[in-house]
């Protein structure tokens, strides 16, 4: 099967380098033929056993939780914030 | 020139009045300072994982319940992947293949049915505040993972005015069920407007376009005005309508093009595999249903039909579920709808005006104690409102209350009688009117009785008596 | 003394008694990984952990109740949380994180008076069976440094094996503490999904990754899991698993997988297996031939979901909040791409993007679905396999471990490592591998006992008595 490997490098926000991206997608498209077979199978509909009944789920309570820095590791922050360049939208 | 019919469905999001956030025990609430409010669940830290909150998958099928959706018995929670700063794990988990509630509908006030597709339950974004382009964007998470429902409607909206009614009737049976404050200005509710043109009367859709950033009522109309021009305007200089989203500006009143169709995203939806399925048991729902109160559509048809009020009353008495609550626990004091009705609207209101959330400084006790003594004629309607600042004033009962300020009627039908005597002693024209024609001078000799007792003799009593004197 | 000889036991029985300091235990095992350093098994010893052994030893003389795990040091995989320690998931892309929270189980161990000492190298993010794919560099085998350690919890492994900690904790997505755990020759375990709390492990393949202790022997082993596994309010997929209250039996039935039969006899292995249905059968149990009739599509169907949820749980590494931000990066997108770019090995960048393959449009059914699909069917083929026997028994690997180089150019000669311990990962169920034989070059070579969900008891008890019938 031939992959679209720019398209899935834009999902993925990943650049492949150039110069090791036939070895990519040689290696891809063998991992695909290797997992191909399974799409041929004729299989029964997914379990739905493993399901948590309603009554079960967190109360919505809230509890102190130990304070945690979450921007101690920020490769950027501000103002208490995270910082990124400037989104256009 | 070609006429066109206008196809529009409804995205709508509310967030759900929740203490905590949808994934963790962080608190559901905002004006605290940046990321106070967080935690390593709602910032996508590391090794971090989602819990549901019970309460938010409860309030989501409460509002499928106030529009007649079908509750799944099997729910999922679905991981929708994009990359954005304001989504700290880089997917929104929402629900696509197994959502909680299907279908529903509306009833507008011209009989037409708008029907929903579905209610899913999930969560928000954080918030992003763009600086500049030397400073950046700032990305606070405060509001990250607060849930939220997301209504989705059929196609089956023609005009600005169809929509404004079915948000209204939304937003008021989610304040009422105590399941959103929806808060338009505040985003606490927010509506995409998908639009096309058609052909009138083919069956052939035209291409839609998505609107976003609808922060008010009034935008989500002046949009659709806009937009339902702007593609007409399109079509009839023999273009075509760009699949696309667009951006309204409410300032400028138009909307821009922020991404084409080219662009759109590949969301790449599986189940999140951190949440169990959850499963829904008929008890479930029936105990949530329990829960419900009469949403304001049955309570104004009640209104109008059992107690006799104009439609007006009721619009007004449904516009909160306090009011209603309150209007209904004075008609179980005192069945007289229309005197409560007419207190309430017309004395009570005026109180609170422009308050948002408010209390009545008077109870519904009070208030009935009042209207009934006014209508027993122990006191006026005048003195009657007096009393009522009072009470607020005091937080005393009416009753004794009136007694202590002398405000009863006290006088006994020997003075009235003595000041009807004297008043024929002194006027004989009087006299002679009445014997032509009583009913020309009742008013003349009640107001005389009245002046003489500073208003505290009890009128119809007055009007009893005129004839032992007079007749 | 030679600490590494003690069981778990002894460890804390001469600690809590006083016959010897869990300081001198954190010193002496400390030293050993500073003397092994060549094996690139341990990425970093923490600096507080000898204060903390002797804060403990004070307590004990104060005669201070203590935990069961009173002063024993703890290696732990660089993918698991604990609080004010680097973490990196062996990747260069998190090179200077702190996690600022403990995982759930840190905090079980922690709870037993246990010594957090150290941490472990990994194929970055856990993906690999080799140990090869670390910013560290290539952990060695502590049988043979030109061999690989095995993967992704080689460091773990290497370091139980070595003695440079009587235990270690590793993770296992699809075979990452059982093969490694094989290629040293020391016991390892893959519990029944959902037995041991996720939280604060970062998420490879959320609905297959499970952790679980690596050690020297049975017993420790058994006495690690029993701390560990327990229902958590921050884990929403994990169980209430009391394994150590199930009772065990006499004689146990070994199911030999049919599918599995002509690829087993097919491995230069194959005679050491042989051996050990044998001893079985000198034991007096039962060997029987046990269906799952899908067990050989396992591997396609765990290279299909696991990616899938990997390149989600892997998206939030993303130059915005903890890893590095590439310094070329002027706008969001380049903060994206370029970080993400930069950051990523080769082996997490071919997962991310095949997991964007079987996810997105137009290949979702195809694969996706399928493999979820089949999964349910593995669950109940194996449900069913577990009705006529109490383990199914497999080599643990295909081979010895393999020379370092030998297979990281060729990702699908890599993935067919994982042939025999994928299927346990897909079923959710326990897996055992423990030590049992040497291969043509004298390096050890793992069985594995696979079992019922909830039935590590029974693998335990059985995997002992083949040790105590072996020495026979």
């Amino acid at each position: 099967m031939k992959v679209d490997i720019e398209y899935l490098e834009k999902l993925s926000k990943l650049k492949i380098d150039d110069e090791k991206k036939e070895k990519f997608e040689q290696d891809f498209e063998k991992i695909l033929a290797f997992v191909d077979d399974i799409t041929k199978l004729e299989l029964p509909e997914e379990d739905k056993s493993r399901a948590v009944a309603l009554s079960q789920l967190r109360e919505d309570e809230f509890t102190q939780k130990d304070k945690v820095d979450v921007l101690s590791c920020a490769p950027k922050k501000k103002d208490g914030c995270y910082l990124t360049p400037l989104v256009v939208e | 020139m070609k006429e066109y019919d206008v196809v529009i469905g409804l995205e709508i999001h509310a967030e759900l009045k929740t203490k905590t956030k949808v994934f963790c025990s962080c608190k559901n609430e905002f004006g605290s300072k940046p990321n106070e409010n967080t935690c390593p669940v709602c910032t996508g830290m590391p090794g971090a994982l989602p819990i549901i909150n019970k309460k938010a998958v409860e309030l989501c099928i409460k509002a499928g319940l106030c529009f007649g959706c079908k509750i799944s018995n099997y729910a999922v929670m679905e991981r929708k992947n994009y990359f954005y700063p304001d989504l700290s794990k880089a997917y929104q988990i929402s629900q696509l293949v197994h959502p909680l509630c299907i279908g529903g509908q509306i009833e507008l006030a011209s009989g037409k049915v708008m029907r929903l597709n579905r209610i899913h339950l999930e969560e928000d974004a954080g918030k992003l505040t763009h600086i500049s382009k030397s400073v950046g964007t700032l990305v606070d998470y405060n509001r990250g993972g607060t849930p939220l429902i997301e209504i989705v409607t059929e196609p089956d909206f023609s005009s600005a005015e169809e929509v404004d009614e079915f948000l209204k009737r939304i937003r008021e049976a989610l304040v009422f069920a105590d399941i959103a404050n929806c808060k338009m200005e505040e985003g606490g509710m927010r509506c995409d407007v998908n639009l096309s043109l058609k052909e009138k009367g083919s069956t052939i859709l035209g291409t839609r376009t998505e609107m976003k950033n609808l922060n008010s009522f009034k935008s989500v109309s002046r949009a659709i005005e806009y937009e339902i021009k702007r593609q007409t305007e399109v079509l009839n200089a023999g273009e075509k309508v760009i699949q696309e989203t667009r951006k309204w500006d409410d300032a400028k009143g138009k909307n821009l093009t922020m991404r084409s169709k080219e662009e759109a995203q590949d969301y790449r939806y599986f189940p999140d595999p951190d949440i169990l399925p959850i499963a829904i048991s008929e008890e479930d729902i029936a105990k949530i249903a329990s829960e419900m109160p009469q949403l304001p559509q049955a309570r104004r048809q009640k209104y109008v039909e059992e107690f006799g009020l104009p439609k007006y009353d009721a619009e007004i008495l449904t516009t909160s579920k306090y009011i209603s609550d309150y209007f209904e626990e004075c008609t179980k004091l005192l069945n007289s709808p229309k005197k409560i009705s007419n207190w309430i609207m017309v004395d009570l209101l005026k109180l609170v005006k422009e308050q948002e959330e408010f209390v009545f400084p008077i109870s519904a006790q009070h208030l009935v104690e009042i209207i009934k003594m006014v209508e027993e004629k122990t006191i006026n309607k005048t003195v009657g409102i007096q009393l009522l600042e009072k009470v607020i004033e005091t937080r005393q009962p009416p009753k004794s209350l009136a007694d202590k300020m002398g405000l009863l009627v006290t006088i006994s039908n020997e003075q009235i009688l003595e000041l009807l005597q004297k008043l024929k002693a002194e006027n004989t024209k009087v006299c002679e009117d009445y014997k032509a024609a009583p009913e020309k001078v009742v008013g003349f000799i009640v107001g005389y009785v009245m002046k003489n007792t500073g208003g505290k003799a009890n009128s119809m009593l007055v009007k009893q008596l005129i004839p032992e004197v007079f007749g | 003394m030679k600490f590494e000889e003690l069981s778990l036991q002894e460890l804390v029985e001469g600690i809590t008694s006083q016959k010897f300091l869990s300081e001198s235990v954190v010193k002496y095992f400390i030293e050993q990984c500073e003397k092994h350093s060549d094996l690139n098994a341990i990425i970093e010893v923490f600096d507080d952990a000898i204060a903390k052994a002797k804060a403990l030893d004070e307590k004990i003389a104060r005669c201070e109740k203590v935990g069961k795990l009173a002063g024993v040091p703890v290696a732990i995989k660089d993918i698991i949380a604990c609080k004010g320690k680097k973490m990196t998931c062996a990747s260069k892309f998190m090179k200077d994180y702190e996690s600022p929270y403990s995982a759930t189980i840190i905090k079980k161990l922690e709870a037993e008076d246990a010594i957090i000492f150290a941490r472990t190298n990994m194929d970055e993010f856990a993906m690999g069976s080799s140990c090869e794919n670390s910013c560290y560099g290539a952990c060695k085998n502590s049988h043979d440094q030109t061999r690989v350690s095995g993967g992704s919890s080689g460091g773990s492994a290497v370091a139980v094996a070595s003695g440079l900690c009587p235990v270690a904790i590793g993770t296992d997505t699809g075979g990452s503490v059982r093969q490694p755990s094989s290629f040293n020759g020391v016991v390892g375990i893959k519990p029944t999904y959902g037995s041991v709390s996720r939280f604060g492990i970062v998420a490879f393949a959320s609905s297959t990754d499970q952790a679980g202790p690596i050690t020297k022997t049975i017993e420790d082993n058994e006495f690690i899991l029993s701390i560990l596994a327990g229902k958590d309010a921050n884990d929403g997929t994990s169980i209430e698993n009391d394994f150590i209250s199930s009772p065990t039996k006499e004689k146990y039935t070994i199911g030999i997988c049919k599918q599995l039969t002509e690829k087993i006899k097919q491995l230069d292995t194959y005679p050491q297996f042989e051996s050990a249905i044998h001893a079985f059968e000198k034991m007096g149990y039962d060997i029987v031939e046990v269906d799952v009739p899908h067990i050989a599509d396992c591997l396609a169907c765990y290279y299909i979901l696991t990616p899938a949820e990997a390149t989600s749980n892997l998206a939030r590494f993303d130059g915005v909040k903890y890893t590095i931000r590439s310094e070329e990066a002027k706008s969001l997108e380049e903060v994206y791409v370029k970080s993400r770019s930069e950051g990523f090995g080769e082996e997490v960048k071919r997962r991310i993007m095949l997991g964007n393959f079987v996810l997105s449009s137009g290949y979702f059914d195809a694969y996706y679905k399928k493999a979820k699909k089949l999964q349910t069917l593995l669950k109940q083929e194996f449900a069913e396999a577990f009705k006529h026997c109490d383990t199914i028994i497999t080599p643990t690997t295909p081979g010895e471990a393999f020379e370092i180089g030998g297979k990281i150019k060729d990702p699908v000669a890599m993935y067919l490592e994982d042939l025999f311990t994928v299927p346990a990962s897909i079923a959710g169920i326990p897996a055992l591998s423990i030590p049992y034989a040497k291969g043509k070059t004298g390096l050890p070579l793992g069985l594995q006992l696979m079992g019922a969900q909830k039935s590590e008891k029974t693998l335990y008890d059985i995997a002992k008595k083949f040790k105590q019938g072996g020495a026979q």
